[in-house]
């Protein structure tokens, strides 16, 4: 047998024999896509649900409110008198914030003595407290600025010049390649990557466990890997394009790289996924156990290949640990390919990801080698 | 056979048969606690890489520099002198936030023309933006602040009149139960409970599938008897787990624990019963051992994303909303959170609920399907 008569047999393995593998491999990342790209739809977080704890009742303090209401960011979902009430809807969930306007609101305004707006916020999802922090501010500040402008021409001040005075420094942030801080461009090409790992490994899996090696004796080790595995590796590649076409395309996120270099980190991705995969499965005694090792093995690789939390705020153990993992060198620059067009670290992370792939299928060669060997020696003792 | 004499050889098979189920049903939650407990240590983003674009070069000036780097929220790694200089530290990631100082800054400032300080941040990773968001904006405030102090105070007026009428309203934020937007007390609980049902499921799912290849050694003990005793182990068990890693989340990665012991324990038993009757579910219809445990893929990694314990129910449309109702995770992560960091869980009594019936349903279901493909395979 030659490679081309190994990689057939593969194939046929693949998608005919055992086609439950090649749904992992085409499918799992695509699904993930879909699925994913729906969840993270609205991007960012609207209509936060808050309460209007009003104790001034007055003019200025309902434009205050209707300042609220009328930001997307915010829906109001009651009015209420007591400060207790106003505790029992935070408490109760119905709110997650609350917009407290103090007594004399408007007096103290008017009679230049400044008041104070207290916003509560649920921080125990972080997700929805950062929303609440990014846009109250906003409303708040310019809210402010409108009502200074007023004051300082009543006692007949040009407001411009006063408020140059007062706040003589303004703060204006910029956030580049993501703007709208929108969840869906942030997180769904990581899980998109993660699932075509474990669809990788899956199908490898299936493919390693399930050999018979005993109908490959005489074959070289290396052209038996190179043919088994390529199937895994090219479709994987082609797994991975699929996943990026329907996140631009059906889900918009932005697509700004070159297609060179996606392709370059997608093939080498690939390649270190199927090779590993194959070194896994030497130390599994059955696909049922490959399937539980790469299993527990998928949200830890997720969550230390720093796509969400950065390296960067992680201890030493952790960084360290970060660096064994296929997925760290592709989640972040295809995260930046896409969304920036530039990945800084692309050269290093198709290097890294190389050098696993190279010493991986190594030593998956000399395991697989040996036990071609051990099955061509046990058939000759049988006969 | 008795009851216990089913769950006797269950254990027998968990602990000595195959001792590696025992070590994935409690191995799997307490391994991944310590893991994930270790990587948001930090718990906040610090010291994020920081260039300084600064074209003033005043006194004034290195004081709001400085503000940035008195701050633990950024580091300085570079001062530059051109803008190309600042976007190719941003672009190259060697810096993720870029603080820019127009020319003519302390000029503007004291002539009264008012000047502005610029803040860039590359918001592909979203907890490098949110940081820059809640910290940047008081540090430029504040500066501003002091600085109008004193420019006010030179024309001779009183500054806090001045800042009162200019500025009319202070704001005012109190974040409450996570007030420092500590990520772990934030995800910690949640990638907990992820664990323990992923130790849960491949601990449990090959056992019923198993059973069939093997319907003679359960002659005269009937389905619902043999799936119970069989599962009985895998939720105390699964119990255990969620006692221990959640101890381990409180007392080694300091979680806040602000409710009570019994709620905790109640929602953690009825949380671990749905999840043993969805594994058992998926282990009496898989067709092998191998499908047995490749068929709860479709339910861990979606479970922990459609929860609503990260990206919240509020912001999801009708189809995730639905989806998310039918996992058990969805019932318990957030309130489990709820009662660590608050003290109490508002859906505490409405969650147990569900995931009680959520339980029986499936744990029914199972049972109907085991005793049908039971008979089939007995007269086969």
């Amino acid at each position: 047998m030659n490679f081309w008569h190994i990689f057939k047999r593969e194939l046929r393995q693949l998608f005919i024999k055992d086609a439950r593998r090649a749904f992992y491999l085409f499918g799992a990342s695509a699904v993930y896509v879909i699925f994913f790209g729906l969840l993270y739809s609205p991007g960012v977080v609207k209509y936060v649900p808050i309460v209007v704890y009003d104790q001034d009742q007055t003019q200025l303090s309902r434009s205050l409110v209707q300042a609220f209401e009328d930001s997307e960011r915010y829906e109001v979902i009651a009015y209420v008198t007591t400060q207790e009430e106003m505790e029992e809807y935070l408490r109760n969930k119905k709110a997650q914030a609350a917009l407290a306007v103090p007594p004399d609101f408007s007096r103290e305004i008017k009679q230049g003595r400044a008041s104070q707006i207290l916003l509560e916020a649920n921080g125990s999802n972080i997700v929805i407290a950062n929303a609440v922090m990014t846009s109250a501010q906003e409303i708040m500040m310019e809210f402010s600025a409108g009502i200074g402008k007023g004051l300082v021409e009543a006692i007949g001040q040009m407001p411009d010049q006063a408020m140059n005075r007062v706040a003589p420094i303004d703060f204006r942030l910029r956030v580049i390649n993501n703007p709208t801080l929108s969840y869906l461009n942030f997180f769904v090409l990581g899980v998109a990557m993660a699932a075509l790992q474990q669809g990788i490994l899956l199908s490898v899996g299936g493919s390693m466990t399930r050999e018979r090696f005993g109908e490959l004796s005489g074959v070289h080790p290396v052209t038996v890997m190179m043919g088994k595995l390529s199937p895994y590796w090219i479709g994987g590649t082609l797994s991975y394009f699929l996943a990026l076409l329907i996140s631009a395309e059906v889900f918009d996120i932005p697509l700004r790289g070159s297609m060179l270099s996606l392709m370059l980190l997608g093939t080498v991705f690939s390649f270190a996924v199927a090779a590993m995969g194959s070194l896994m499965a030497a130390v599994c005694k059955d696909e049922v156990g490959f399937t539980q090792m790469s299993l527990t093995y998928t949200v830890p690789a997720f969550i230390y290949s720093g796509y969400a939390w950065p390296i960067h705020s992680m201890d030493g153990f952790s960084t360290a640990m970060s660096h064994l993992f296929p997925l760290t060198y592709i989640g972040d620059n295809v995260r930046d390919l896409m969304l920036s067009g530039h990945a800084p670290l692309l050269t290093y992370g198709i290097a890294v990801l190389g050098c696993i792939g190279l010493s991986c299928f190594m030593i998956s060669v000399l395991i697989y080698g040996r036990r071609i060997e051990t099955s061509q020696e046990s058939k000759q003792a049988a006969v | 056979m008795t009851f216990w004499q089913v769950v006797k050889k269950e254990l027998r098979r968990m602990f000595i048969g195959e001792p590696k189920t025992a070590l994935m049903l409690i191995g799997i939650p307490v391994v991944y606690i310590v893991l994930f407990g270790l990587v948001y240590m930090s718990n906040s983003v610090k010291y994020m890489p920081t260039v300084i674009y600064d074209q003033d070069q005043t006194q004034l000036s290195r004081n709001l520099t400085q503000a940035f780097a008195d701050s633990e929220r950024y580091e300085i790694i570079a001062y530059v002198n051109t803008q190309e200089e600042m976007e190719e530290y941003l672009r190259e990631n060697k810096a993720r936030v870029a603080v820019v100082v127009p020319p003519k800054f302390t000029h503007d400032v004291k002539v009264g023309i008012g000047s502005q300080v610029l803040v860039e941040v590359n918001g592909s990773n979203l907890m490098y933006a949110n940081a820059v968001i809640t910290s940047a904006q008081e540090i430029v405030q504040t500066f501003s602040a002091g600085v109008g102090r004193n420019l006010v105070e030179a024309v001779g007026q009183v500054p806090s009149e001045a800042i009162k009428k200019a500025v009319p309203i202070q704001f005012g934020v109190r974040i409450l139960n996570n007030p420092t937007f500590a990520y772990s007390n934030f995800v910690l609980a949640g990638l907990g409970a992820n664990g323990l049902q992923l130790g849960i499921m491949l601990a449990l799912c090959t056992s019923l599938t198993r059973e069939y290849s093997r319907l003679d050694e359960w002659e005269g003990v009937s389905s619902q008897r043999m799936i119970l005793g069989k599962l009985f182990p895998y939720w105390i068990f699964g119990v255990v787990a969620f006692a221990l890693y959640t101890a381990i989340a409180v007392n080694v990665f300091n979680i806040p624990f602000r409710g009570s012991v019994a709620s905790l324990l109640i929602i953690g038993t009825v949380f671990t019963f749905a999840v043993v009757a969805v594994g058992s579910f998926y282990s009496a219809i898989a067709p092998d051992e191998v499908y047995a445990v490749q068929l709860p893929m479709l339910y861990i990694m979606p479970a922990f994303l459609f929860s609503g314990y990260v990206w919240p129910h509020l912001a999801m449309n009708d189809f995730s909303l639905a989806f998310s109702k039918i996992l058990p995770l969805t019932y318990m992560a957030d309130t489990v959170r709820d009662l660590m960091l608050n003290g109490y869980a508002p859906f505490l009594l409405h969650d147990v609920i569900m995931l009680l019936i959520l339980g029986a349903v499936l744990l029914a279901m199972s049972t109907l399907i085991f005793s049908k493909r039971r008979r089939k395979y007995e007269h086969a």
